[in-house]
């Protein structure tokens, strides 16, 4: 899949040709920092790319009912009822995920009379039953709150309730938990774990903390400057980290339990994706670049169980 | 060691609603006395609501304190104001947590930097020049020096928020979270970079965060807060390895580790529900009502005092009286 | 759209090389905000009903400035006297393109003049208005408290003043005591002439006028001081506010040179509306007999010396309808399209065909 966004600076090539799957009952971590493409790309899935934005090319399989469809080539209202219902979306901030002036338990109600039809009000006990399942005390007063009159962790618990409200197959977590503090992240976690289990999701994470990835993930993907650059089983990647970049991020996480010496950073800052660097598009910070090959040809991502896009591998 | 900056009871109380008069009172900090010793960097933990951010503003007369007593320097800065406010200032800033938001959308990075050796009257002979070499220190380059915030990435932002805070060779820095909003490698290099300067210009930090990683790599003391009050002081090995307050135990577990193995094995202390309503507090321990240690008939009556409880190390829990 | 953008390109460049004659290095440390303006413009050009109001505008501002030198008659060029039989006669009778007025002026003539008065009633409302509004909103925005309450009791009490009532109640006394005063200052009487493009003798009879746009000064500042001072109580909870009382700056520092500059944006595109509608309370004044008193004309009275002889002299009635309404048109549309220009995600969102 490649989405590039059309603006007057230039064109930015913000995914270029990535390609992966996501297996029943997993949860997928996609790992990246700022202008590595984790969310266009994630966003890009239902086709929620807005002006100037365009997905020029790829497909999206999304296997329904036993058969195979391409997302990106359904009318906008087959993809309707997919969004919300067998797809399902967390974002970053639930502040803004909430429209501050109707309560949630309507906006809950208002979830799952899209998908199922009807009116809003006779879902309003299902409401209280997921916010039963999100673990928000005392339900059935909370659902008659507005969003500002809830916490942080409390209102991203809503933003899940409202995701899970049509138990989605897949769930696509975006940053879910950056805007809560430590311990509501923990409680949050804990939340995701347990709703995989119970409804059988897969879910795909998107975060930039190693250690949340490190905490939940069963397989990684490392994104940078749009391009994938590794993808492997959580241990693997932790244990055996291959494409320098990956190293080079892990050695810039602390860890505060083991306290390391000095942090090393990872020098330089990331590419113009107007202008990406020619060949890999790491290759002007990477410490083991090879000249004459690494800023000509871009590394392929390769075919075994722990994928890495660099030369040294090949 | 010499005391850079000292509070004594320090509190800042925020009336709340009512019509004439208020209804009640957020105690955001309530009765803190601390001390930072020159040179060190001291690092302060906490949620949401703990606090940090405002202690860490009071202590810079950026909010007024309700009652309590600041002292910097030896002197008593609690009620200075005019001219003795602006040396204050000299010596005593701030680097923000939004890169974004704290340089002046509208003016260039050199119009910024400019306007502090104005006001200030700083006997520099050419700006200009002297700009340009400051922006080659922290890694820009002195092309740069006519662009506007928003062309620069948030690191680099940052690094600008900290030359602004540095032209004026302060002795002490408060950090309020100033890597929270960048990438991981970025925060690495921001965080390097303020040790470097600390070590090259003596500088004293208050590093706010709620990241302790970040804290514990930065600080030499941590203290941690929950509802206005500090809970746990020590040195940062101690509080991190060894903490002893329950709340600070289930911080530390709560930590995400990046090591699969670990991270899946060990036990994660889950806090249950939230902070309560830091209007009007009830009495006694403010964490007593999720503590799973709780002493009933004495942590929802009596407030533990802040004691030091191995060297160094202070505790605010019945636990330990 | 390319040619517009190239008109853009131009007119900046034109600018850009004036002002570097005069100062060297204005260029370089300015770069920067040129490439926004370009935007901005770029912008503008892809706002087809932009484009049209500014044309609009623009033309109206050419009319109202150059008008007067170049109309082919003047205003009280009574052609009756010497022609008689150019009383009040239809457009295109006897070479008068638009026809004639009860006192045989040209009503072309007439329309350029009054584009001069309408002009100069819009700017100097605005010009007076406008700034007291905007310091009183940052005042009363950046201290809060008492400081807030006193200066929004202020604003509260004037914005309930009708600016209708105010202009009527105003005119029984105000234009007499400033015909008093245009007689005994020559010289200030002579610049108001000239201001409103009419002849020196004819200054007294601008007295109703100063009366008028009095009226409408008063009126008009509340809304601004109100607006500003929303913006200001958003602007100053921004961390580069705090972080400029951390760097120890004076308050009145912080509220003119960061947040002032900050909220500007929705203030240019307020004043840009309020240009059609001085415009039209103006006319609707004039129309009603308190503006423009014989011999000095401007559309609202053309409309009235037209109106009681409807059907008949239409003409009087229709080319000063025509203009009100075309002014007012591209003010709005210019204010429309100014309002998304200024919003900088609406900027970056624009889609450049590759």
């Amino acid at each position: 899949m490649t989405v590039y966004f059309y603006t007057y600076a230039g064109v930015v090539k913000a995914v270029e040709n990535v390609s992966f799957e996501l297996y029943k009952g997993e949860v997928l971590a996609i790992v990246g920092e700022t202008g590595s493409g984790k969310s266009v790309t994630t966003r890009a899935i239902t086709k929620l790319i807005q002006p100037p934005g365009k997905i020029v090319s790829g497909s999206v399989i999304y296997r329904r009912d036993g058969e195979e469809v391409d997302l990106l080539k359904l009318p906008e209202e087959e993809l309707r009822k997919i969004r919300g219902a067998e797809i399902a979306y967390v974002f970053q901030d639930p502040s803004s995920a909430l429209d501050p002036l109707y309560t949630i338990g309507y906006q809950i109600a208002e979830a799952v009379a899209a998908h199922r039809g009807g009116k809003i009000k006779q879902y309003l006990s299902e409401a209280v039953n997921l916010l039963r399942n999100v673990l928000i005390p005392d339900p059935e007063s909370r659902v008659r709150a507005f969003p500002h009159q809830l916490s942080g962790g409390m209102k991203q618990r809503s933003v899940i309730a409202m995701a899970i409200s049509n138990r989605p197959r897949i769930l696509i977590a975006d940053e879910p938990t950056t805007a809560v503090d430590v311990t509501v992240q923990a409680q949050i976690l804990h939340l995701f774990k347990q709703l995989k289990e119970q409804l059988g999701m897969s879910i795909i994470f998107i975060t930039h903390n190693m250690g949340l990835v490190a905490e939940f993930a069963d397989r990684v993907i490392v994104m940078y400057g749009g391009k994938i650059v590794e993808e492997a089983p959580v241990m693997e990647l932790f244990q055996n980290p291959r494409h320098p970049y990956t190293q080079g991020l892990l050695r810039a996480v602390i860890n505060p339990i083991t306290p390391q010496g000095r942090l090393e950073p990872v020098p330089g800052t990331i590419p113009n994706l107007i202008n990406p660097p020619p060949g890999c598009r790491f290759h002007p910070r990477c410490p083991y670049v090879i000249k004459g090959k690494c800023e000509k040809e871009e590394p392929p991502l390769g075919n075994d169980n722990h994928k890495v896009a660099c030369w040294l591998y090949t | 060691m010499r005391s850079l900056v000292k509070t004594e009871k320090l509190s800042k109380y925020f009336p709340v609603g009512g019509l004439l008069r208020p209804r009640g009172y957020v105690k955001a900090v309530d009765n803190v006395d601390l001390e930072i010793y020159e040179g060190e960097t001291l690092g302060l933990v906490g949620e949401t609501g703990s606090g940090k951010t405002t202690l860490g503003r009071l202590i810079l007369k950026l909010i007024e304190p309700t009652s309590g007593r600041i002292y910097f320097d030896g002197e008593d800065i609690t009620r200075a104001s005019g001219s003795r406010l602006r040396e204050f200032r000299r010596r005593a800033q701030i680097i923000f947590q939004d890169p974004y938001m704290s340089l002046n959308p509208r003016l260039t990075v050199y119009q910024t930097l400019l306007e502090v050796i104005k006001v200030h009257r700083l006997p520099i002979p050419d700006p200009e020049d002297y700009i340009g070499k400051m922006l080659e220190l922290v890694g820009l380059e002195r092309g740069q020096l006519h662009r506007y915030p928003h062309e620069f990435s948030g690191g680099q932002r940052q690094r600008i928020a900290i030359l602004r805070a540095l032209i004026l060779e302060p002795k002490f820095l408060v950090l309020d979270e100033p890597t929270s909003a960048l990438d991981v490698s970025v925060q690495a290099q921001i965080l390097n970079m303020l040790k470097d300067l600390q070590k090259r210009l003596n500088l004293t930090y208050l590093f706010i965060s709620h990241d302790i990683g970040a804290v514990r790599y930065m600080s030499d003391r941590i203290a941690v807060m929950y509802m206005g009050k500090i809970v746990e002081l020590g040195p940062a090995d101690a509080v991190i390895k060894e903490p002893l307050h329950p709340y600070t135990q289930a911080l530390i577990s709560a930590l995400p580790i990046p090591d699969p193995k670990l991270a899946r094995e060990r036990k994660v202390i889950l806090l249950q529900g939230e902070p309560s309503s830091p209007i009007n507090p009830p009495p006694g321990c403010r964490f007593h009502p999720r503590c799973p240690y709780v002493i009933k008939g004495k942590c929802e009556k009596e407030e533990p005092p802040l004691l030091e409880v191995r060297r160094g190390h202070y505790v605010a829990c019945h636990l330990y009286s | 759209m390319k040619i517009l953008d190239k008109v853009a390109d131009g007119f900046l460049w034109v600018l850009v090389t004036a002002i570097a004659l005069v100062r060297k290095d204005w260029y370089a440390k300015n770069k920067a905000r040129i490439e926004e303006w370009r935007l901005t413009l770029y912008a503008l050009n892809r706002s087809p009903t932009g484009v049209v109001g500014l044309f609009l505008v623009l033309g109206f501002v050419s009319v109202g400035v150059a008008g007067p030198f170049l109309a082919p008659y003047s205003y009280n060029q009574f052609l009756y006297l010497e022609r008689p039989e150019l009383y009040l006669v239809p457009p295109g009778a006897h070479g008068m393109p638009l026809g004639t007025d009860i006192y045989g002026r040209d009503v072309l003539s007439l329309l350029i003049y009054g584009a001069r008065v309408s002009l100069v009633i819009s700017v100097i409302t605005i010009a007076l208005g406008v700034p007291l509004g905007i310091l009183l909103g940052l005042l009363a925005g950046y201290y809060g408290g008492k400081v807030d309450e006193t200066i929004m009791r202020i604003t509260d009490i004037f914005l309930a003043f009708p600016a209708l009532v105010l202009a009527l109640a105003l005119a029984a006394t105000l234009p007499q005591r400033i015909r008093e005063f245009l007689i005994s200052e020559p010289a200030f009487a002579s610049l108001m002439a000239a201001v409103f493009g009419v002849s020196s003798e004819d200054a007294i009879h601008l007295a109703p006028l100063i009366s008028i746009f009095t009226a409408l000064i008063i009126v008009w500042w509340p809304m601004y001081a109100r607006v500003v001072r929303g913006m200001v109580l958003v602007e100053r909870e921004k961390t580069y506010v705090e972080a400029a009382k951390a760097l120890g700056y004076s308050s009145w520092r912080i509220m003119t040179r960061h947040i002032l500059p900050n909220v500007m944006s929705p203030v240019v595109v307020l004043v840009t509306f309020d240009f059609a509608t001085v415009n039209l309370l103006a006319a609707g004044l004039s129309f009603l007999g308190l503006g423009a008193q014989p011999p000095i004309v401007d559309w609202g009275s053309l409309i009235n010396m037209g109106g009681s002889r409807f059907p008949t002299a239409w003409w009087l009635v229709f080319f000063p309808g025509v203009a009100i309404f075309l002014t007012a048109l591209g003010w709005n549309l210019l204010g429309d399209a100014l309002r998304d220009v200024f919003d900088p995600r609406v900027r970056r969102r624009i889609e450049f065909k590759v």
